[in-house]
């Protein structure tokens, strides 16, 4: 009886004792672990360290831990600081704490490219400084999209021979297995390697440890394919910029402090306090060039349900029913609203972001972006809206709508928001120019001092089919204004560095290799490699400055050979004026097929809908006469209209 | 047959004179300028070597430059300025200098380590008395 007493009793204390423990325990129990994939095994080093120290200011308490892992670089330009150390270290980072090897775990030389890499770290922070919360910051460079694949293919599609295809093609898969990510982020440069947007998710799946916020100390990582790539791994919020980030990223001390002080928040309060402190970080000593927001992912669904509603009416009906696109882009518009749950940014540089960037190139397609590497491209149809949009959509009042959408450094990628919103305000189209006879005063520059003769050459040479310039002053072209201009052999002058065909359509036409806009003294299949020269100058003083491209005796391109010939033509543009004037001092070629602009097109074209034709194929210019397009009804009031709607 | 020069040729050749004197091989040469360059009466950028920046940063900061230099990405090579993350470097043979600002158009920074480029730009100086070049205009040389 007195053993069965005694046993009892034990069995008691037993249950107390391990009902306290376990009680304890718990209460000993972190709120947050604060996990900090440090990369810096990079050109980023030095602002790695940097941030580590930071962290340190605040430093681990019991309430939250701040855990790091730390990689950095074996290259001769490193930092040298904290022993010039180049493995990899674990930290529980403690108030004061510095960077010494001795103070953390030696993992020797890690792969921080590596998805296993991540995983790792995130298991080992989980299981060694338990929390009710995890956060996951990923710090290192994060990438556009691959824009070697562009020139690759490019090529490709220029390749004559069998021989030379193959060989391109060689390239093109050997660059695609040196380069398996679309889009990425944590390079290590030691190995040559960095982390997917897949790999990212599979590496937190992996995990297994459910993550309550991803952030993203790295450039432009704001965007709906990663924020849709990662949405199913558990995190209910992500932290990102849709812009490039500064050298010093995230601000760690007022972040983490406000964690230290309110360690019961939830991840939508970290979330928007990061943003928060971001901004204040940098909105001044930034010029204003910052962008960060937080993202609630149980969002992503619905944001990309109505992307692809909005994707699919831009494909069947963009030239049909423009009340259903903007139906459509007014639920995107909602969406994003319900998924952004906290957004800043640097109102001069930025006006138009709005927390959610997304790919959008205009001159090429990154063969990557596509179902097998993105989970956005396979549950949406916004990778075949771009297909359409590069093949026969570059031209129509949605490319109107892009150019005039906030972009960011990346110019692929732009604010889905803002997109939708210039194509729900729909006011991009009020623009005309009108064309009339003006007084004809050539301003010959083929011989004057300051002229720059140009080597563009033919069609035959892409290289020198056009160049382009940086300009002194910029010219305004349908309310928008432009720096740079290209110059084509063929007559024609555009604001995208590529070229035109030798083939002359009417206007409005479809777009020519991403020229969608244009204006064209005298578009006709020009040889300025055979004769004569193309000029450009610039004349007078600020703000009354007019930039002159003369073509100068150009023959014409005939069966082979070129016209005896050449014809003398040149365009201004003015400083204070989006005023074009159009100069022919010769428009004969010796040859009635092409004098008189018989086999030209004169005229302005904004995009594949719109422009002024003055002329197309008809022999209607004169010798020394002038052409003069006018900014209906003015210029000045529409130029302002836009302005403000932009 | 060349015209006279007029005022405003009179007034580009005070700026030759002006850009010969600071040492730039490009306008030096009688003022001949590279197509590729924008338009020489608009801006003078005088060419410089990376190497001369960095002799003394200080004397450089504000001014327009012309580099013809390689492509280093994110190679490292120099001192970073740290204005964004995706600052690239360039050498040219006399040194190494971060770029911020526009990019090489179709570079990738990590595998395009190598090629040619021409940068119009501006010398600045970060607060740590790094120099680095605020890119106006970059164009890459074709292989």
């Amino acid at each position: 009886m007195a053993k069965r007493r005694f046993w009892a009793l034990l069995a008691v204390l037993l249950v107390l004792v391990v009902g306290m423990h376990s009680r304890a325990l718990a209460q000993a129990q972190a709120q947050w672990t604060f996990m900090v994939y440090l990369d810096g095994d990079n050109d980023l080093e030095q602002f790695a360290i940097n941030n580590f120290l930071d962290m340190a200011k605040v430093g681990s308490d019991a309430n939250i831990n701040i855990v790091v892992q730390f990689d950095r670089w074996d290259n001769s330009a490193k930092d040298p600081r904290y022993g010039n150390w180049t493995k990899c270290y674990r930290f529980l980072v403690t108030p004061g704490m510095e960077p010494w090897p001795e103070q953390g775990e030696d993992l020797g030389e890690v792969n921080m490219g590596n998805p296993g890499t991540l995983k790792d770290f995130i298991n080992w922070a989980a299981s060694t400084y338990p929390a009710n919360n995890y956060a996951l910051v990923l710090w290192d460079h994060g990438s556009g999209w691959d824009p070697g694949m562009k020139e690759l293919l490019k090529a490709l599609k220029l390749a004559t021979t069998g021989a030379e295809k193959k060989k391109l093609l060689q390239e093109l898969h050997a660059a695609r297995r040196a380069r398996p990510a679309v889009k990425w982020v944590c390079e290590d440069a030691s190995h040559g390697t960095m982390l997917s947007l897949a790999d990212v998710k599979d590496a937190i799946n992996a995990a297994g440890t459910k993550v309550q916020l991803v952030g993203f100390d790295a450039c432009l990582m704001g965007m709906v394919e990663m924020a849709y790539e990662i949405k199913d791994t558990g995190p209910g919020v992500m932290v990102g910029s849709e812009e490039v980030i500064p050298g010093n990223g995230w601000p760690y001390e007022t972040i983490l402090a406000g964690l230290k002080s309110n360690p019961a928040w939830t991840a939508r309060d970290l979330g928007s306090w990061t943003v928060d402190k971001y901004y204040e970080s940098y909105y001044e000593t930034n010029n204003g060039g910052m962008t960060q927001s937080a993202i609630d992912l149980t969002q992503m669904n619905n944001l990309a349900g109505r992307i692809t509603d909005f994707a699919s009416a831009m494909r069947s009906s963009w030239d049909s029913d423009r009340t259903l696109i903007k139906t459509r882009a007014q639920d995107v518009m909602t969406a994003i609203q319900q998924a952004v749950i906290n957004e800043r940014h640097g109102i001069k540089a930025f006006p138009g972001a709005h927390g959610l960037a997304i790919y959008f190139p205009i001159y090429g397609f990154d063969s990557q972006y596509d179902s097998n590497n993105l989970a956005l491209a396979n549950n949406t149809t916004w990778d075949e809206f771009l297909f359409d949009y590069l093949d026969h959509l570059g031209g129509s009042w949605i490319a109107v709508a892009r150019e005039q959408s906030q972009y960011f450094e990346e110019y692929n990628n732009i604010d889905l928001y803002d997109f939708c919103d210039k194509l729900v305000k729909g006011q991009l189209e009020r623009l005309r120019y009108t064309c009339t006879p003006a007084p004809y005063n050539f301003e010959d520059i083929s011989q004057e001092q300051g002229a720059v003769k140009l080597s563009i050459l033919d069609d035959d040479n892409f290289e020198t089919f056009f160049l382009s310039f940086t300009l002194p002053f910029d010219l305004a072209f349908f309310g928008r204004t432009h720096d740079e201009i290209s110059i084509s052999a063929n007559g024609a002058l555009y604001f995208v560095p590529n070229k035109i065909s030798f083939a002359s359509q009417p206007i409005p036409s479809l777009s020519f290799s991403g020229v969608n806009a244009f204006i064209a003294p005298f578009w006709d299949d020009l040889v300025p490699s055979k004769g004569g020269g193309v000029f450009i100058m610039v004349k007078g003083t600020a703000p009354y400055r007019r930039l002159i491209v003369q073509w100068e005796n150009v023959p014409h391109y005939k069966e082979n050979a070129w016209t005896p010939k050449g014809v003398t033509f040149q365009v201004i543009f003015y400083e204070n004026s989006p005023d074009i004037l159009c100069q022919y001092k010769d428009v004969t070629f010796g040859d009635p097929v092409f004098d008189y602009g018989a086999s030209a097109t004169v005229g302005i074209q904004r995009n594949s809908f719109s422009g002024t034709q003055y002329s197309y194929h008809s022999p209607v210019l004169k010798n020394e006469s002038a052409l003069r397009f006018r900014l209906y009804p003015g210029g000045i009031v529409p130029v302002l209209q836009l302005l403000l709607l932009d | 047959m060349r015209r006279s020069i007029s005022l405003r040729s009179k007034n580009l050749w005070l700026v030759v004179v002006f850009l010969s004197l600071i040492g730039s091989p490009a306008v030096a040469k009688g003022g001949a300028v590279n197509e590729k360059q924008a338009p020489a009466t608009a801006r003078p950028y005088p060419k410089v070597a990376i190497g001369s920046i960095w002799q003394n940063p200080g004397a450089w900061e504000g001014r327009k430059i012309f580099l013809e230099a390689k492509f280093l990405g994110w190679k490292g090579g120099a001192r970073h300025p740290g204005i964004t993350r995706s600052d690239w470097a360039l050498e040219d043979g006399t040194g190494a200098i971060y770029a911020t600002g526009r990019r090489p158009p179709g570079l990738d920074p990590l595998a395009d380590v190598g090629r040619r480029l021409q940068v119009w730009g501006t010398v600045k100086v970060n607060p740590k008395g790094v120099p680095y070049i605020a890119v106006d205009r970059v164009v890459v040389t074709p292989e």
